[in-house]
């Protein structure tokens, strides 16, 4: 047995399960919280209202296709013009925060990366609600909302695909007298173009999703359709928004599976 | 390398004329690009003129929101317990939905699910479902269910988790190497062994890495989930919108994002030990 | 060095470098070559004949001495006058340094960017005459056939004609050829190596080369500059470096 110690230390497992005891009172503190303080099980009903509470978004109705495939493509149209303005908003991003050709690094550099950080932990809600405040209701709030929100992602992306160049095409384009300018349009587009473009189609992929809850904070779209007939109590109506959400949303990841693999 | 063969003699001029029908292809499929664009702002009603108006707006609004947010808003009872109300509902769902992803992902791999026909349909389903219907969604599906409160929060938490991580841990599964996995097999093991004993280990590192970002997403959900009445500090973002109290929805703003940032330093650092 | 006087195209006069991490690279280097000349530049890797090359055209800055094009001071030249210069030296690299995505034509093109200004190249418009000079030096190195084709749909012997042909588009003075034959198989070299030495001669251009082979430098070059530890050791006609002397260089038998 002794022997056995010796070749299997034990050291390492009493920390361990320290750790696993800790992870362990913080869960069961959750669940306390949630299930004993916070919850008034009256309120929630015996598990026939709940049921009862689940048939009422059944069955789906149909009666107003024509309205919701309008929405399906509003909500289509602003994931892909909010993507298309992340995109150009996420090139000087990028060029910033792309450590090799940043401008100036020590201004320039934590001014992009700080950009990245605020876009990306900012949830895209709290972007639309900033923006249906400054510019009402309506799609455009939400196609902002979903470029600001996107810029983070999109320029990490782009910045690490810059800083890891080739640049042996660099040093012709340098050794031929070209500027910077010329080694940036020359050198640096062409090799990270694909990856930009694989970049897009996920982001897009992505946004299609966004899009549609972007509506529930006044964006339009599905998302505005979807809080308008569960404010009105039409629950079959909104079951059926849900099911067009999810053909969009599962269109979307197809379309954007088959045109990445395209790519590479 | 092999040599690709060359295209069929051609002189300078139809060399030329060659490179610029290409120089024409791309400037035409600009232009019908950037018709398409027009076209949809056209189409959705936006106009775009008041787009330049918004800065003034969205200037005073930013001033509201962040210039001076109320400080002293965070000094409530109710706003405190909300935190501690998020992380509640962020630990839950991340504990829970991990916890359901580990058969979800076994069952939804194609190289490992025990069962074809029954389960393999279930783990797919299941993420599938809850990736594609958005989060605050199935929040606000709950709330009618459940009620308000933090149990239809939690619950989408959980939904939230198994979305985000479900699908990277099924793909973790579907990248192990199957040696190790015949192996086991062949020593006589059934599915659930073989589970334990050939696939755990091999995904272990790379679930746990997952889990960590599950963490991250999770909790940043928990965050906003309030706002349609699902618990945690959401909740002060449309109580403060609705009454125009932008001081206090900036401070909310304020407390959300140092929320969110302290989250992610702790899930970095997390990462670092682990690495 | 007066015996080249008045003929000579490049001068460098006690070149020194030494890079940031501390490595001496040169310890003053003075080597000249004529009008027409072919100079082979030999020695170990890590001799500093790459750094030399890049100190020429000021790819690589250096710590002291002076570098002549013809009478034109290199090493004295403002950003925007090296810039100018540089598009009177041409330079061909060991990996071709080619813009994959790209195609034949346009990396040619790309030789042409000191000369054009921003929205052309922005645009990636050339002028007829460029296209055409392109065109031209595609037939001259053998690619014309595979204009259109991308860089990265060639072998290594066709992507060093490219380079070669857009080395020469920018209608240079001076040839800088960094170990033009290291990534590829020997008879494609050697082919690549005659290929240079024909178009160099034809169009009556200097070219300095560095090449680990010394087979290769003895074949094709007029003159020989032997390097060692960033000083020149030894140079001479080509004819002039027999067994003895090499083995010395290399202190190595061969």
């Amino acid at each position: 047995m002794a022997e056995l110690e010796s070749v299997i230390p034990k050291k390492s497992n009493l920390k361990r399960n320290i750790w696993l005891l800790a992870f362990a009172l913080v869960f069961v503190w959750s669940v306390w919280g949630i299930f004993v303080v916070e919850t008034k099980w009256s309120n929630v009903g015996t598990i026939a209202q709940v049921l009862r509470a689940i048939a009422r978004f059944f069955p789906p109705n149909w009666g107003y296709v024509l309205e919701l495939g309008q929405a399906t493509f509003d909500t289509f149209l602003i994931g892909l013009l909010g993507t298309f303005l992340s995109l150009v908003l996420s090139i000087p991003v990028a060029w910033f925060a792309a450590h090799n050709i940043s401008p100036f690094v020590p201004i320039c550099y934590p001014v992009g990366r700080f950009i990245m950080t605020i876009s990306r932990s900012v949830h895209e809600v709290v972007w639309a609600l900033i923006f249906v405040a400054a510019l009402g209701l309506g799609p455009f709030a939400g196609i902002l909302a979903l470029s600001l929100r996107s810029i983070g992602f999109v320029s990490k992306m782009t910045a690490e695909q810059i800083e890891d160049i080739d640049y042996r095409p660099i040093e012709a384009i340098r050794a031929a007298g070209g500027s910077r300018i010329d080694e940036i349009l020359w050198g640096i587009i062409p090799q990270i173009l694909p990856q930009f473009i694989g970049t897009a189609i996920f982001q897009w992929d992505i946004n299609i999703r966004r899009a549609t809850i972007i509506g529930i904070v006044g964006g339009g779209g599905l998302g505005l359709l979807f809080s308008i007939k569960m404010q009105a109590y039409q629950y079959s109506d909104a079951t059926a928004v849900l099911v067009a959400i999810l053909v969009l949303v599962l269109a979307g990841e197809y379309i954007s599976t088959k045109l990445r693999s395209m790519i590479s | 390398m092999e040599a690709t063969k060359p295209t069929q003699p051609l002189n300078v001029v139809e060399h030329l004329e060659e490179h610029k029908k290409r120089r024409f292809f791309y400037f035409l499929s600009g232009i019908g690009v950037l018709i398409l664009i027009f076209w949809s702002f056209y189409y959705l009603n936006i106009p775009l003129a008041r787009f330049f108006f918004m800065l003034g707006p969205i200037g005073h609004k930013i001033n509201q929101l962040f210039i001076w947010p109320d400080f002293g808003y965070i000094n409530n009872l109710g706003m405190l317990q909300s935190i501690v109300e998020t992380f509640q509902m962020g630990i839950f769902g991340t504990f829970v939905g991990l916890a359901l992803c580990v058969p979800l992902a076994w069952f939804a791999s194609f190289n490992m699910t025990p069962n074809k026909i029954l389960l393999y349909p279930l783990g797919r389903g299941v993420i599938i479902g809850s990736r594609s219907i958005y989060e605050l969604i199935w929040a606000i599906l709950f709330t009618m269910i459940l009620g308000f409160g933090p149990l239809a929060g939690s619950l989408t938490c959980v939904l939230a988790t198994i979305g985000f991580s479900g699908k990277l841990m099924t793909e973790a599964v579907e990248a192990i190497d199957m040696g190790p996995v015949e192996a086991v097999r062949a020593s006589g093991a059934g599915e659930i062994e073989t589970f334990f004993w050939g696939v755990l280990p091999q995904v272990q590192t790379s679930w746990t890495g997952i889990g960590i970002y599950g963490w991250d997403s999770t909790f940043r959900m928990a965050t906003i989930m309030g706002y349609v009445g699902a618990g945690g500090i959401g909740m002060y973002l449309r109580e403060t919108i609705e009454m125009l109290e932008y001081e206090k929805t900036g401070m909310t703003l304020l407390v959300i994002i140092i929320l969110v940032i302290i989250s992610e330093i702790s899930s970095a650092w997390a990462r670092n030990k682990l690495s | 060095m007066a015996q080249h006087n008045g003929a000579e195209a490049l001068r460098c006069e006690n070149v020194h470098k030494t890079y940031q991490g501390g490595e001496i690279a040169l310890k003053g280097v003075s080597i000249t070559a004529d009008k027409k000349e072919f100079v082979g530049l030999i020695g170990l890797s890590g001799s500093g004949k790459s750094t030399l090359l890049r100190c020429i055209n000021r790819l690589v800055e250096p710590d002291s001495g002076k570098i002549f094009l013809g009478d034109k001071e290199i090493t004295s030249l403002n950003k925007k006058q090296l810039k100018l210069m540089r598009r009177d030296i041409g330079m061909i690299f060991q990996e071709f340094n080619l813009i994959n995505r790209m195609t034949v034509l346009q990396n040619i093109l790309s030789g042409r960017l000191g000369y054009v200004p921003l929205w052309r190249s922005t645009l990636r418009k050339f002028a007829d005459e460029d296209l055409e000079k392109a065109v031209e030096i595609s037939e001259l190195v053998g690619m014309k056939p595979y204009l259109h084709k991308r860089a990265d749909a060639l072998s290594g012997g066709q992507r060093q004609r490219v380079g070669i042909a857009r080395a020469l588009i920018q209608g240079p003075r001076l040839l800088l050829v960094d170990e033009p034959t290291s990534s590829l198989d020997p008879a494609i070299g050697r082919d690549v190596m005659k290929e240079v030495r024909r178009i160099s001669k034809e169009l009556g251009v200097p070219v300095l080369i560095s090449i680990h082979d010394v087979n290769l430098a003895l074949d094709f070059a007029d003159r020989i500059v032997a390097m060692r530890d960033g000083e020149v050791i030894s140079e001479g006609e080509a004819g002039e470096f027999n067994q003895k002397r090499l083995e010395d260089i290399y202190q190595y038998k061969i």
